[in-house]
């Protein structure tokens, strides 16, 4: 073997990736030539420079807790909607509100408490929610497929948003969102786990964002930062990895979730908001 | 032990094993520690949702590091965009260094290695690790999961989903790449002593 071809499989062979008997030809060069020697030497010797400096990179001591804690949120998740999740969920609402008292916290609770009000005045004889309507006039269940019907759309300012892209089967739909916590109440599809509301799914360029009412007790997202988009307000929050967007409109509370990023959804909260 | 609890201890023990190898590609990906430790975060919760799927017997970390990429990508692919073969090739002609590739093809001299890597030697952690940002994402992310990570070609091509050929190449660019730039920086370095 000459040097050019111990040298072409020079990689190769540190990485262990060589066949045992091509390995062993390669080993018999390096150990016998020295020029070859030198460079391997060389080149291992780099290579664990560079692997010492990354070693002494560890994860601050915090981290492992916080992700273990964060591994409750997807058991809680996981579980039907218990009256345990359901203390667990209000403790966090209690939580939120009582570390900012003054501030996002309390302007958040607002809106959903005029949400509220007016979900508790209003639902019952007509509901004008965006997302109801939608689920009401758009999507029908069919062999367990969400199928958005475009043609029947009342809803305008909706519909334009959607597209022709929803057809969301439930077992596909991105496990991302928890979609086999979708269940059909009454030929709606409402989301089984946080809160009753129906639950429309949109699918952007193969990403699901699934949006829907917020109500009473149904509100788990801590530390919720304020961004004012346009005229519009709106709140990011970020519960088990998923980025949620929130907004008040019309005296009704909207939350968006998806695992897209924060800016991609903001800006999708606001092509649904009314112009 | 309800399988759920079952569940559980089996990811803590395997997986959570290699939180500090995880945070240190993060790192080498975004850079700020706190974007960081979200990046794991958000890793360890999409692995722990899928653990099910993980096919046991099969490498779990490589298993990790692919979900990390996954998030890494879907999170900041607005910012990043992950530029393709072509584009580096590009990038590597124009930033070479003239007297580079003269001294590749006057056949270097090995008797310079040695002090080459006496440079390389006072170059401090963080010197290092500037070399290593210095290179394209899809190189940096091949020397972590090759030198440091030492994952087999199979599982690099896996985790970030090009061919065995493909990876082998980028490690080849990569750590070309990387020696040149650490010795910029031990050259640097030497230089500034001098000067004073």
């Amino acid at each position: 073997m000459t040097c050019s071809e111990a040298i072409k499989h020079f990689h190769e062979f540190m990485d262990k990736e060589l066949d045992k008997s091509h390995y062993l030809i390669v080993k018999k060069h390096i150990d016998n030539c020295e020029d070859c020697h030198k460079k391997y030497t060389y080149e291992m010797n780099v290579r664990s420079l560079v692997k010492t400096c990354c070693a002494k990179t560890t994860a601050p001591v915090y981290l492992y807790g916080r992700i273990i804690n964060s591994l409750d949120s997807v058991d809680f998740g996981v579980l039907k909607y218990t009256d345990r999740e359901k203390n667990y969920q209000e403790k966090i609402f209690r939580t939120s509100f009582l570390s900012y008292p003054f501030t996002i916290a309390a302007s958040i609770l607002i809106s959903i408490a005029g949400g509220i009000f007016y979900y508790a005045k209003y639902y019952q004889t007509d509901s004008t929610a965006i997302v109801e309507n939608a689920v009401k006039n758009h999507v029908v269940a069919v062999n367990d497929n969400l199928v958005f019907n475009e043609k029947t759309s009342v809803v305008e300012n909706i519909n334009k948003y959607l597209g022709n892209t929803i057809n969301t089967r439930l077992s596909n739909s991105s496990p991302f969102l928890n979609a086999e916590q979708v269940s059909i109440k009454e030929g709606m599809p409402v989301r089984s786990c946080g809160t009753s509301s129906p639950c429309v799914i949109f699918d952007k360029g193969g990403n699901k964002l699934s949006l829907q009412v917020v109500r009473k007790g149904s509100f788990p997202i801590a530390n919720l930062e304020r961004v004012q988009l346009g005229h519009k307000e709106f709140y990011i929050g970020n519960r088990q990895g998923f980025n949620s967007v929130l907004w008040e409109e019309g005296g009704v509370a909207y939350c968006l979730t998806s695992d897209l990023n924060k800016n991609e959804m903001l800006r999708f909260a606001a092509t649904l908001t009314s112009q | 032990m309800r399988d759920g609890e079952i569940r559980r201890r089996e990811f803590e023990e395997n997986a959570m094993a290699h939180l500090d190898s995880l945070y240190n590609m993060a790192l080498r990906l975004v850079f700020i520690k706190e974007e960081a430790e979200d990046l794991v975060q958000e890793t360890y919760l999409k692995a722990y949702r899928f653990f099910d799927t993980f096919q046991k017997g099969t490498n779990i970390k490589a298993w990790l590091f692919k979900i990390l990429r996954n998030t890494f990508i879907n999170k900041y692919r607005k910012t990043v965009n992950m530029p393709n073969e072509v584009f580096f090739e590009d990038i590597e002609s124009v930033n070479v260094n003239p007297s580079y590739e003269q001294e590749a093809k006057s056949g270097e001299s090995v008797d310079t290695l040695e002090k080459k890597y006496n440079d390389l030697g006072s170059l401090l952690d963080d010197e290092v690790k500037n070399a290593l940002d210095s290179l394209p994402v899809e190189y940096r992310e091949a020397i972590l999961l090759s030198d440091v990570e030492e994952l087999s070609y199979k599982d690099i091509s896996e985790i970030t989903n090009v061919p065995i050929g493909t990876v082998k190449s980028r490690l080849n660019r990569a750590r070309g790449l990387l020696q040149k730039s650490l010795l910029v920086y031990a050259k640097d370095k030497g230089f500034i002593k001098k000067e004073k």
